[in-house]
């Protein structure tokens, strides 16, 4: 059954399973779920909370199926209910949402061994310690860019989506949207890059 | 003729959302300002780090959702209540699906006993490559014994190592994290032996992590203590909590949670330590 879906695109799956067709939407969900994730986790900085979302996001696409008519790319349709539902669960959890204790960022494999903040003297490839310190700032430098730059930036560089999307998405303009873009860039540029 | 503010809205972007003309008047521009080019150089560079930044991986289905939507219905239909809150609400079903393998990113506890590990959850990479979460491997060698241009190999269980000899720590390690290492003495009491202002970790040509002097010499280890079963433990702990202290590692060793502190991996292995010439024996 999947291998009948594997050529359909994502509006034509959701079709499918507005008529019906349940493999369809598990098609969909496999292949859009790690960067609704990645997307909510960047927005929420709580894995938590991000898989919360997530499960609201996709119930609320499969509420919605019957009613489902492909006025735009089923992406956008996906992300405005998430970035949506992220804010609402923002705005309700104020600051009570801390970022999470565990970072991505201590899972990736590294060249070298980085010690922490009062480590002793770990011997490492200086390349590597660089790197792995600009990769902390940076994160830390998007997390900290104002929401909807911080959406702007990863909707577009992140989840590879057009301007004309990630305007659809939050609503703006493709101007604002290209204004937010250079924006962002030019704040974690100078923070970052140096 | 475009200026640089217009340059700077546009440069960054991708060449689908240039039009024809922009993208012309783009690299017209860049070929007539430095400033702009450095600046385009610095935005590759930016983006090319982006890029490294790692990713997560999510196991929800569509059986998942499609369950969560007939629970939400019994559960509204039973108390005429409305639907739990979102903190709520997925963490049964997601926890049913993830029973067998742990979710990205959720802490692999420590492992206290050698023997296989369970399957680890693959993150994404920078690269798209899978990347393993953190492992721990403890090893050592005996001064003076097998040991290979000062590389410690595998420790082999069984081993009888004399005080007259000292002990070489090694340690595979894949993730990042903060590594410290500690000996429990045959009466329990557990001393920090990592971080030390005497000893660093270096790593060898095989990879492996080896226990040196700032120099770069392995460091042969001896207790202090009289002759007896020590155990020596490594925990790989998150770089954003504090380094734990000899008073943790109890806690930590039966799988217990310390504030301030994420343990990501662990090992450990005993040493039957014995006086002089004398020989014993060694366990896992």
């Amino acid at each position: 059954m999947v291998g009948d879906l594997s050529g359909l695109s994502d509006e034509e799956l959701m079709l499918r399973y507005r008529d019906g067709d349940v493999a369809a939407f598990d098609v969909l969900v496999r292949k859009h779920r790690n960067g609704l994730l990645n997307f909510l986790f960047r927005m929420t900085r709580n894995r938590t909370v991000a898989e919360e979302v997530q499960g609201d996001v996709w119930l609320k696409i499969h509420r919605a199926a019957s009613r489902y008519e492909p006025r735009a790319k089923f992406t956008t349709y996906l992300y405005t209910v998430a970035y949506r539902q992220c804010l609402t669960v923002l705005e309700s959890r104020a600051n009570k949402i801390k970022p999470a204790g565990v970072d991505v960022e201590t899972m990736e494999r590294q060249h070298g061994f980085p010690g922490g903040h009062d480590a002793p003297a770990w011997t490492n490839p200086e390349r590597a310690v660089a790197t792995d310190e600009q990769l902390r700032r940076l994160q830390r430098e998007i997390d900290d860019l104002p929401e909807a730059h911080r959406a702007a930036f990863n909707l577009y560089y992140r989840e590879g989506m057009s301007c004309a999307e990630v305007a659809s998405v939050l609503n703006l303009t493709a101007k604002e949207i290209k204004g937010r873009l250079a924006y962002a860039r030019r704040l974690l540029r100078e923070r970052v890059v140096g | 003729m475009m200026d640089c503010s217009a340059y700077k809205e546009l440069s960054g972007l991708r060449p689908e959302d240039l039009s024809p003309d922009e993208a012309s008047s783009l690299r017209g521009h860049l070929d007539r300002c430095d400033l702009c080019r450095s600046e385009q150089l610095a935005d590759e560079e930016l983006l090319a780090l982006v890029d490294r930044l790692p990713t997560l991986e999510s196991d929800i289905t569509a059986a998942d959702v499609r369950r969560m939507d007939g629970l939400e219905s019994s559960l509204a239909e039973e108390d005429g209540a409305r639907p739990a809150p979102p903190a709520r609400r997925w963490l049964p079903v997601l926890l049913a699906v993830a029973a067998a393998a742990a979710l990205a990113l959720l802490i692999v506890p420590g492992r206290f006993t050698r023997g296989p590990d369970p399957a680890p959850q693959r993150l994404k990479g920078a690269g798209g490559g899978d990347v393993v979460p953190a492992s721990l491997d403890l090893q050592f060698s005996v001064e003076g014994g097998a040991a290979d241009g000062g590389r410690v190999i595998a420790g082999a269980d069984g081993a009888a190592v004399s005080r007259d000899r000292g002990l070489l720590f090694g340690v595979q390690v894949e993730g990042k994290g903060r590594l410290s290492l500690f000996e429990i003495d045959p009466q329990g009491a557990a001393r920090a032996l990592m971080p030390s202002d005497h000893a660093t970790w270096s790593r060898g040509p095989s990879g492996v992590l080896t226990l040196t002097d700032a120099a770069g010499q392995p460091l042969a280890y001896r207790p202090d203590g009289p002759p007896g079963a020590y155990r020596y433990v490594a925990l790989m702990t998150d770089d954003a909590g504090r380094t734990p202290g000899p008073e943790d590692v109890a806690t930590l060793r039966r799988g217990g949670d310390v504030e301030g502190i994420e343990l990501l991996a662990s090992d450990e292995f005993e040493v039957q330590w014995t006086a002089g010439d004398e020989r014993g024996s060694t366990g896992p």
